[in-house]
């Protein structure tokens, strides 16, 4: 082992730089024990997704700039920035992190409902809430179907499916009240979704009775 | 006590535990690693029967992590754990998947080494768990082992006492609770790495030495380590000639067990912050108001109200019924506010780790290291074993600035310091 002058320390292993203060170390010391495997530190792949949203940011500062300048006001900037904002936390965030299936499922899907209650307020500012009553319905339904196909196909994850399927339900319920509040009537399309919903329940309460009690009590903690 | 560990597929979080899945991120989470390094190349082969052999004698590390409504919870699984070779950095990001274990046992070259998701478990439950698994591996490997003293047997089996909720227990509201208002500390603020690099660093010493030189100031082992840390971190700020400065706190744990009766293999540990102010200290005076400090403070009674304040805010009806998502939004921002803001740098001493006679033969020394911080950069950690002590610095930035400093002071001491780093 060798001594560094500067740190006065003793330098372990085949180092030839001490650790603490970088200073060459002349005489290479005896292998140790104290090894560690080398390990690289950046893939091309995270530098690719970190130059995206960066190029995207600035898109959205640049563009609500010039926007203020022009018209005083922020107006066709809010197309820039949704835009933009959406893809990335809705397809690229669940592609980068490595979310499963069901999760970049239920991302797709509500981005897709956001989707359409932006574009139902830059068409007719919410006069006719056509995102509402029809397309949200529809894009649930789709999603109650994916939902379904998927936790009949896949044992292993059977659980999460089946809770999934359940807040969908507990969702649409909600939805209805938020209707009535709302509208002061409730379309077809949301008892279609509810329906939908407490098919799919008694169901699993029928022939899955035990593991989707159980795992109920379990995310509830009773 | 009922104990639910034993009669469901799932339990609880201890107190302790729930902070660390509301703190996560997708950049970071809380791991930590006890290892040993052996004397010989480890034998992945036995390293896994080992492994196999000794798991099942600890339940409360053989479940997953699942989302509830109101918490997170535990999930028992069935399948074996599989020892893989290490090829990232040391405490690199958990998965938490929800399927995965929340612990891993790696093996690279002559060490064997263990990473915990914190809130499985505390330093001193994890090193039950290394212990014994290191005491298989070494019987596999041919050692005859009469006595094994404090290690918990593979053969017998687990205990309710040993999976329960110790904070639960012992939490008496009527002694009172801390009052938490502590200001922020200084921090070293260097250059960042890149995400998931940790950089550590070993200096490894005689104990006796340390020792010898702990006593010179009258003082004991692990006082002194945090006085030379102290003001290691004194002369940092110092250096840097800031206007505002700011007092020097670190973070050491208490392990609650002696203190409470509890022999728990989950979460039970405190901690207390030592605090100096910014000024002139003469390295007596540091390890004076530090050791008052310690010994005054460090009381049965605020142990105590240290439970009674953790869990009083756990069994807040209010903050009961939230949902999990909100509670998670609270516990993150106080994760910060009243955790790693207010410290310079935390320290744990595993102390002396014993083990059987026969196991010397096969095992060279001992090493803590906690994973990077969420806010903070540096942490210090330390093992001894066999007249050996691993000082175990962990940093998220580039410049070894705190070891540097540390260890200068170690050697000017007259201690002999041997470093060793992950990084080439």
């Amino acid at each position: 082992m060798k001594k560094c002058r500067r740190c006065g320390v003793l330098v372990e292993g085949e180092a030839s730089n001490c650790p603490l203060c970088g200073a060459h170390v002349e005489e290479q010391g005896k292998s140790s024990n104290c090894e560690y495997p080398e390990v690289s530190v950046k893939s091309q792949k995270q530098i690719f997704w970190q130059w995206t949203l960066f190029i995207s940011l600035m898109a959205i500062a640049v563009s609500m700039v010039v926007d203020l300048a022009v018209n005083k006001t922020i107006t066709w900037s809010v197309h820039v920035m949704f835009g933009l904002a959406l893809p990335w936390i809705c397809l690229a965030r669940p592609l980068l992190l490595k979310f499963n299936v069901r999760k970049c499922l239920s991302w797709g899907f509500i981005g897709a409902i956001v989707l359409l209650f932006y574009l139902n307020g830059v068409i007719n500012n919410f006069s006719e809430p056509w995102a509402f009553w029809l397309g949200a319905p529809i894009a649930l339904l789709v999603w109650q179907t994916a939902l379904e196909i998927l936790c009949m196909a896949h044992k292993a994850e059977r659980a999460e499916y089946e809770m999934s399927l359940t807040k969908l339900c507990v969702f649409s319920l909600i939805c209805i009240g938020i209707s009535f509040a709302w509208l002061k009537q409730c379309n077809w399309g949301w008892y279609v979704c509810a329906g939908r919903g407490a098919i799919d329940v008694v169901a699993l309460c029928i022939f899955a009775k035990n593991a989707y009690f159980g795992e109920l009590k379990r995310r509830l903690h009773v | 006590m009922k104990n639910e560990m034993f009669e469901r597929e799932w339990f609880r979080l201890d107190n302790a535990a729930k902070i660390y899945p509301a703190a996560r991120s997708s950049k970071w989470n809380a791991v930590f690693r006890m290892a040993a390094v052996m004397k010989d190349e480890v034998n992945p082969e036995l390293l896994q029967q080992a492994l196999e052999d000794v798991i099942d004698r600890f339940p409360s590390l053989k479940v997953t992590l699942k989302k509830g409504f109101f918490w997170y919870y535990f999930q028992y699984l069935t399948d074996t754990p599989k020892v893989c070779e290490e090829s990232a950095f040391p405490c690199s990001m958990m998965p938490i998947t929800g399927r995965d274990y929340l612990f891993r046992v790696q093996y690279y070259s002559h060490r064997i080494s263990v990473e915990v998701f914190h809130s499985l478990t505390d330093g001193t439950g994890c090193m039950a768990f290394l212990k014994t698994l290191l005491l298989r591996y070494c019987e596999l490997s041919g050692a005859k082992v009469e006595d094994v003293g404090d290690i918990l047997h593979y053969d017998d089996n687990p205990v309710p006492e040993e999976v329960e909720d110790s904070f639960s227990r012992c939490i008496d509201r009527s002694k009172g609770v801390l009052g938490r208002t502590e200001p922020k500390a200084y921090q070293i603020k260097g250059q960042k790495e890149k995400r998931g690099v940790l950089n550590v660093t070993h200096g490894s010493m005689s104990f006796e030495q340390l020792h010898a030189s702990a006593k010179k100031y009258g003082c004991t082992v692990n006082t002194y380590l945090v006085a030379v840390l102290t003001l290691a971190l004194l002369n940092r700020q110092k250096y840097e000639m800031k206007s505002k400065k700011l007092p020097v706190r670190i973070q050491v744990p208490i392990n609650l067990r002696k203190i409470f009766g509890s022999t728990t293999l989950r979460n039970f540990a405190g901690y207390y912050n030592t605090t100096l102010p910014f000024g002139e200290w003469s390295f007596e005076d540091i390890v004076a108001n530090l050791d008052a400090q310690l010994k005054d403070n460090i009381t049965p009674e605020y142990c105590q109200k240290f439970i009674n304040s953790n869990v009083s805010l756990e069994k807040n009806p209010v903050i009961r019924v939230a949902p999990r998502f909100l509670k998670t939004v609270f516990m993150d921002m106080s994760f910060y506010l009243i955790g790693e803001s207010v410290m310079s740098c935390a320290f744990s001493n595993i102390g002396n780790v014993s083990t059987p006679d026969e196991l010397k033969d096969y095992i060279e020394r001992f090493e803590f290291v906690l994973g990077a911080q969420k806010y903070m950069c540096n942490s210090m950690t330390c093992a001894s074993y066999n007249g050996n002590t691993v000082v175990t610095f962990s940093r998220s930035s580039k410049d070894p600035i705190l070891e540097r400093e540390f260890f200068k002071i170690l050697t000017e001491h007259g201690i002999e310091v041997t470093v060793a780093s992950n990084r080439r």
